[in-house]
């Protein structure tokens, strides 16, 4: 017997045992102090999800307006300390960035200076083992209804998951044509059992131009015009870079209706992306608010000349923890929100150049870094490994 | 979504099964991959042949956990690429020094090698680590699976770095008499 054999015989060890150890690497400890009891009963920023707007059972409150956030005055006193986890609690583990081309321009277009106070959002759920943990399953319910019902399906029957915790991951919906997976945070992936064919000259095609899959994409819109449509549709063919140098593209819509907060807040709460190979779309995904989501409050926000200050000062979260290079390729002011952590704020997303990974000639690894957006005299971070949860 | 239905979409040989297991773990089973081949390249190469082979082996196989099972792929995988590429050198990764620590147990070039049946090998590590409370089991697990460096592994079982390094050394001596308790020739 080899030492290699033992490194081998390892890949056939008990798999509960990989999973058990899988688990406690997953279990981010990162602290939430539940005292989130916002200052203000603001009006929630929502009318967002855009599942049939003509459908008022499956909007929120669609005359519901959405504050003008952008250059007021903000009642600081009242804000709450907010309590950021160091550690990115996120699935990956691994790799957030992109390959870009080596000659890739700077780009900050996605920010925006003239923002000067944002909502800070909040999820009203215990983060418990790591996870937030939501027991409340009807609106989840409710809403799978209404989505099979604007397909003109019949739900058969539903199946509920649950996590170690004992909060509900997912419901699945199952109707004759169709299954409906709706997770804990109300992201709805509606499978078609029988793919929906396009018309000759459109498709799902991942290697097609930008300019190629926002025509598709105007033309799914036509076509699930009974189910989604947008006051202001925003065509995004997310587009990225593979090692050889070829581009893809992936087919994203959201809305694009409000200012530059409620824009951004679209890009969590209110978009759809359809999935599919040549001209059979079996996917359409469909990104709405949690009903559980509450305001904790408006929160003055920085620029992002601060935030790069910020960055080279190291105030900042990230999947990856090596080799960040000083090197910013390109900037956005999104918010950033995740299964574990029940606050939803703003940030800026830098991705930054890898120092430590090979790239293809011509290319360059870039990973994403988030600095909070949100003044720094009002949040503080927490060392997640030495806190309790909760 | 949840794993259960992922499976359910390979059953269903519907192809949005590697988009959803893309979605849910490609992060994560590309950062597995890189810690062993210190390549993003070889690290997403090993990452799409895993789906490759996931998709391959579901249906007849139907896991309960699927990161789990998608890790033994991937690992499999990884090793295998990085001996390839490193037949002849080692280097200073946590492949090369995992495999370093565990020469305690017995040696790299051992000349009394014969064939064992990794299955039953794997087994009675199985069995050895059933004899250890969760903590150490994981940690040896991180370590030797998942190739955590013995800091990280230390950092999600909750313990210090140098604690570990004393729990790593003693199950390896354990794990050594264990394996000549069960009769392997080391």
């Amino acid at each position: 017997m080899k030492t290699e054999d033992l490194m081998d015989a390892m890949d056939h060890i008990d798999p509960d045992m990989i999973g058990n150890a899988l688990q406690s690497r997953e279990k981010k400890t990162f602290q939430w102090k539940t005292v989130l009891i916002p200052a203000m009963a603001l009006a929630l920023v929502f009318a967002f999800i855009s599942v049939n707007r003509n459908n008022a059972d499956i909007i929120s409150d669609p005359e519901d307006p959405v504050p003008d956030t952008e250059h007021e005055n903000t009642e600081t006193a009242a804000l709450k300390e907010l309590h950021i986890a160091r550690e990115m609690g996120t699935e990956g583990m691994g790799f957030e960035g992109e390959i870009l081309p080596a000659d890739t321009e700077p780009d900050f277009s996605g920010c925006d200076d003239t923002i000067a106070e944002m909502p800070v959002l909040y999820r009203d759920l215990p983060a418990v083992q790591g996870y937030l943990k939501r027991t409340d399953t009807k609106q989840m319910e409710s809403v799978l209804y209404q989505l099979a019902g604007l397909f003109k399906e019949n739900v058969q029957r539903m199946e509920r998951s649950y996590m170690a915790n004992g909060g509900i991951e997912s419901i699945t919906a199952y109707t004759e044509t169709m299954m409906i997976v709706m997770d804990s945070d109300e992201t709805a992936a509606c499978f078609f059992k029988e793919p929906v064919l396009l018309e000759e000259g459109y498709s799902i095609d991942y290697d097609a131009e930008p300019a190629e899959a926002v025509r598709t994409m105007q033309y799914l819109l036509d076509v699930f015009g009974d189910v989604i449509s947008f006051r202001n549709p925003v065509f995004d063919p997310g587009l990225t870079y593979d090692y050889s140098g070829a581009s893809h593209v992936q087919y994203f819509i959201r809305e694009g209706e409000g200012n530059g907060t409620e824009q951004r807040l679209a890009q969590l709460f209110d978009r759809v992306q359809f999935g599919g190979t040549g001209n059979k779309v079996d996917l359409l995904r469909i990104w709405a608010k949690p009903d559980d989501v509450k305001e904790l409050g408006m929160y003055p926000v920085i620029t992002a000349d601060e935030a790069v200050k910020l960055y080279m000062e190291g105030v900042y979260r990230t999947t990856h923890a090596q080799g960040l290079g000083k090197h910013i390729l390109r900037a956005e002011l999104v918010y950033y929100s995740s299964r574990y952590e029940p606050l939803i704020m703003p940030y800026y997303r830098f991705l930054v150049e890898l120092e430590d990974m090979e790239a293809a000639d011509g290319f360059v690894n870039t990973a994403a870094v988030y600095v909070p957006a949100v003044d720094p005299a009002y949040y503080r971070f927490d060392v997640s490994s030495e806190m309790p949860f909760n | 979504m949840e794993d259960r239905e992922i499976v359910e979409l390979y059953w269903m040989r519907n192809e949005d099964a590697i988009t959803q297991t893309d979605r849910k773990y490609g992060n994560f089973l590309s950062g597995q991959a890189y810690r062993i081949l210190k390549n993003r390249e070889d690290a997403d190469e090993c990452r799409n042949d895993t789906y490759l082979q996931a998709w391959n082996t579901m249906p007849p196989q139907r896991p309960s956990y699927l990161c789990a099972y998608l890790s033994t792929i991937l690992r499999r995988l990884s090793i295998d690429l990085y001996r390839k590429k490193h037949a002849e050198k080692r280097r200073s990764d946590e492949y090369a020094v995992a495999l370093s620590e565990l020469e305690e147990i017995l040696p790299a070039k051992n000349p009394a090698a014969d064939i064992v049946s990794l299955h039953t090998l794997g087994d009675t590590i199985s069995a050895y680590l059933r004899t250890q409370p969760l903590r150490n089991r994981n940690l040896f697990i991180l370590r030797y699976f998942f190739f955590d460096t013995v800091e990280e592994a230390a950092k999600h079982c909750g313990i210090r770095a140098g604690n570990a390094r004393t729990i790593l050394h003693r199950m390896r001596q354990e794990l050594k008499q264990y394996l000549i308790q069960e009769g392997y020739d080391l």
